[in-house]
């Protein structure tokens, strides 16, 4: 009966974690190639949200039922965290378009230090990483994240610095630091989902930040 | 911290089956232990041990060592009487006297000698009071101990071990023929006896391990598999009998 | 009809008439005692000795040597019994031994009564020279109502739960402590009961007295243990069988009749009551 339930529950999470990678994937492109994307992400994101209160609803309504104990407290405790994590994907995304487009107009803004489009591909390469190690259990891939996260933080760190020193402040420009700010969270969700897994999966609390 | 009680190499058997295979443990003073495992696989007989009760069935051998504060209780000048009386017991069945509810409790102190009214008087009072039924019966305490609920029952039984002034006290599934309401008092009676005493708890149902308990061990088919505190073997087993067992994949 | 229906009915209406004519045979004893020997009972009956050739008077020293044989039965039989009860249930060890031993006294208890006669004749009387006397006889009763002592205590000793032993050891009482608190003051009803039970069957028996404790006329009351007396069953015996003018003391006869049958009877429903009672207020 449990294991029913917590099947469904993983089958909500999977098919939100596919919602979520469609949505960063959507918003990266849309703000790279100077496309309006706002309304399909919004509405991607939307979806994301409903389904995170539904995925929590769920894991109470188990743990009230049966009580769970050992890894099966440990799954539902951290697919909850899981499910938060999933929906700021979607909210950070649209964020990101939301951005482009009041700010920019989506227009195409050029990058004067040719990071960001680094960085959205380290950043993309999370989210799969993490959903990927969501849908096996993998906590070896999970723990892979604290590098690329470091990474992702170092750039971040450093347009933040360059972008400090700049003389002109144009509309491009107060768009990308937005949304180099928005990836870094992207990034950031994606080592605490990672911590989650290895979490369900050993037992360890660890910290991949 | 010292332990209260300490199994070295235990093993139990009646006849030509062995119940109990080589359990070394040690229990804490003042704590809560509780043994969950799947029916059959030796958790009452594990108690037992620690009163010598298992003596009363037919073709006990016990081999290896219980020690209590340090002695051990199957050495040569050990007197099961006054272990009986340090280590009391609560069966699966309340098994109240057909007495009146004071003589029940009495029954203790009165084979231990103590006569005077006032003195039996004020044991009764306290020991009722310890067991959380003082105040369901102060006003019938000559009435029969039959009449009582299942639930007043066994705590009836539990003031009745009490009486004598124990330093352990051993549980055999106290709750199990009870309704959730009674097994919820008996439960929080549990936490408060263990200030005073040392508990130590076998059940059937994992949550009230759960909710109960300071330390849990895992028995099966006679072994002990994992012993933790409660909270580390419920969140994160490290025996992946454990994990199975407490997952429902089995027994 | 249906033969299923029918064969039913004709089962049941034998079981019916079985059982009527049981009772009725009861009856018929009943009344033929009664309505022969009810004439004869009276105070003078009662209470005074045997006159004439026992063709008038009373049968007070018979009444009276019954009392003493069977108070002394059971002044033997109950301690014993109920002691050796307790051994075989309480303490005895499983196996062989205790069997062969359950098995002997369920067999003593089939002996036939002339044989337990002889053995107390030969033992008894003879051997340890205590003479025909109310010691003889009340050892020879002793033996023979033994195993109904034992047996209806062991029985009642089993009754008892073993969640109570087991909860007075769990207190730290002893073996012997848990027996007499918590085991014993249960029993007690039931043994009484087969007490009585065998007194009643103690009153009646007939050879084992005739052969170790009675004379047939001793108009005077026993001064001892040692002396021999007269008996209600053994003065049945006589009156019925041996007496020089059966014919004249037939009322007599059945008057003793009635009034053995009367004390026999009054002891099983005493018993009765006493059970019946003790199985309601029974709460365990």
């Amino acid at each position: 009966m449990l294991d029913v339930g917590l099947e469904r529950l993983t089958t909500i999470l999977l098919r939100m974690g596919e919602i979520a990678e469609e949505a960063v994937e959507l918003s990266i492109e849309g703000f790279l190639k100077g496309l309006d994307v706002s309304e399909r992400v919004r509405s991607l994101s939307e979806v994301l949200v409903d389904m995170s209160v539904d995925a929590e609803d769920k894991a109470f309504e188990l743990i009230a039922k049966y009580q769970p104990v050992a890894s099966d407290l440990r799954i539902i405790k951290s697919y909850v965290k899981i499910a938060h994590d999933l929906e700021r994907y979607g909210r950070y995304s649209w964020d990101i378009s939301f951005i482009h487009r009041r700010i920019a107009q989506s227009e195409r803004c050029e990058d004067p230090w040719a990071l960001i489009e680094g960085m959205t591909e380290k950043v993309m390469d999370m989210v799969h990483a993490s959903i990927e190690s969501l849908r096996n259990h993998d906590a070896e891939l999970a723990k892979k994240l604290a590098i690329t996260e470091n990474e992702v933080d170092e750039i971040y760190f450093k347009y933040l610095d360059l972008s400090a020193e700049a003389s002109i402040s144009t509309r491009c420009l107060i768009t990308n630091l937005l949304a180099v700010r928005y990836l870094e969270r992207i990034a950031d969700h994606a080592a605490y989902m990672g911590e989650s897994i290895v979490y369900v999966v050993t037992g360890e609390k660890v910290a991949l930040r | 911290m010292p332990a209260k009680i300490e199994t070295r190499d235990l093993s139990v058997s009646f006849g030509d089956v062995q119940a109990i295979k080589n359990i070394s443990m040690k229990i804490l003073a003042n704590r809560v232990t509780s043994i969950i495992g799947p029916s059959g696989c030796g958790k009452s007989t594990f108690i037992k041990s620690f009163n010598r009760m298992n003596e009363l069935a037919l073709n006990t051998r016990t081999t290896g060592e219980v020690l209590l504060d340090g002695k051990n209780i199957y050495g040569n000048n050990y007197d099961v009487v006054t272990l009986r009386k340090k280590v009391g017991m609560i069966f699966q069945k309340p098994n109240p006297f057909p007495k009146s509810i004071y003589d029940n409790v009495a029954y203790g102190p009165r084979i231990y000698g103590t006569r005077k009214k006032e003195a039996l008087d004020r044991i009764i009072e306290e020991n009722l009071k310890k067991a959380a039924l003082w105040d369901e019966v102060s006003d019938r305490l000559h009435s029969s101990a039959i009449d009582l609920s299942g639930g007043q029952q066994q705590r009836l039984c539990i003031a009745r071990a009490l009486a004598v002034e124990p330093e352990v006290i051993l549980m055999d599934e106290p709750c199990s023929a009870l309704d959730p309401i009674a097994t919820a008092k008996i439960e929080s009676l549990i936490r408060t006896l263990s200030l005073e005493y040392t508990v130590v708890i076998v059940t059937h149902n994992m949550q009230q391990a759960a909710r109960v308990s300071d330390y849990t061990s895992f028995l099966y088919l006679g072994e002990l598999i994992e012993y933790e505190s409660t909270k580390d073997i419920f969140e994160n087993p490290k025996n992946e009998l454990t994990e199975k067992y407490l997952t429902g994949k089995f027994g | 009809m249906n033969t299923k229906l029918l064969k039913q009915r004709i089962y049941f209406q034998i079981f019916r008439i079985t059982t009527a004519s049981v009772i009725l045979f009861l009856f018929l004893m009943i009344w033929t005692f009664i309505s022969n020997g009810i004439g004869v009972i009276d105070w003078t009956f009662l209470t005074d000795i045997p006159r004439r050739g026992m063709t008038e008077g009373g049968i007070f020293p018979a009444i009276i040597g019954t009392i003493y044989l069977t108070l002394g039965a059971i002044a033997f039989a109950l301690p014993v019994g109920v002691a050796s009860a307790i051994y075989l249930v309480e303490y005895a060890h499983e196996g062989r031994l205790l069997r062969m031993i359950n098995s002997a006294i369920i067999n003593l208890a089939g002996v036939p009564s002339i044989v337990h006669g002889l053995f107390g004749f030969g033992l008894f009387v003879i051997f340890l020279n205590f003479g025909t006397s109310i010691l003889s006889g009340s050892l020879t009763l002793f033996l023979m109502i033994l195993p109904i002592v034992i047996s209806a205590s062991r029985e009642v000793l089993l009754s008892v739960p073993k969640s109570f032993r087991e909860g007075s050891l769990a207190l730290g009482a002893t073996k012997w402590q848990t027996i007499r608190h918590n085991v014993l003051p249960y029993a007690l009803p039931g043994v009484l009961t087969g007490t009585i039970l065998a007194v009643a069957r103690a009153a009646g028996e007939t050879a084992p007295i005739i052969l170790t404790a009675v004379f047939f006329f001793r108009p005077t009351l026993p001064k001892s243990m040692l002396d021999g007396t007269m008996a209600l069953a053994s003065h049945i015996y006589y009156m019925a069988t041996q007496h020089p003018n059966i014919a004249l003391v037939r009322p007599l006869t059945y008057g003793s009749i009635l009034v053995l049958l009367g004390i026999v009877l009054s002891l099983n429903l005493v018993a009765i009551v006493i059970r019946t009672r003790h199985r309601r207020r029974k709460n365990w």
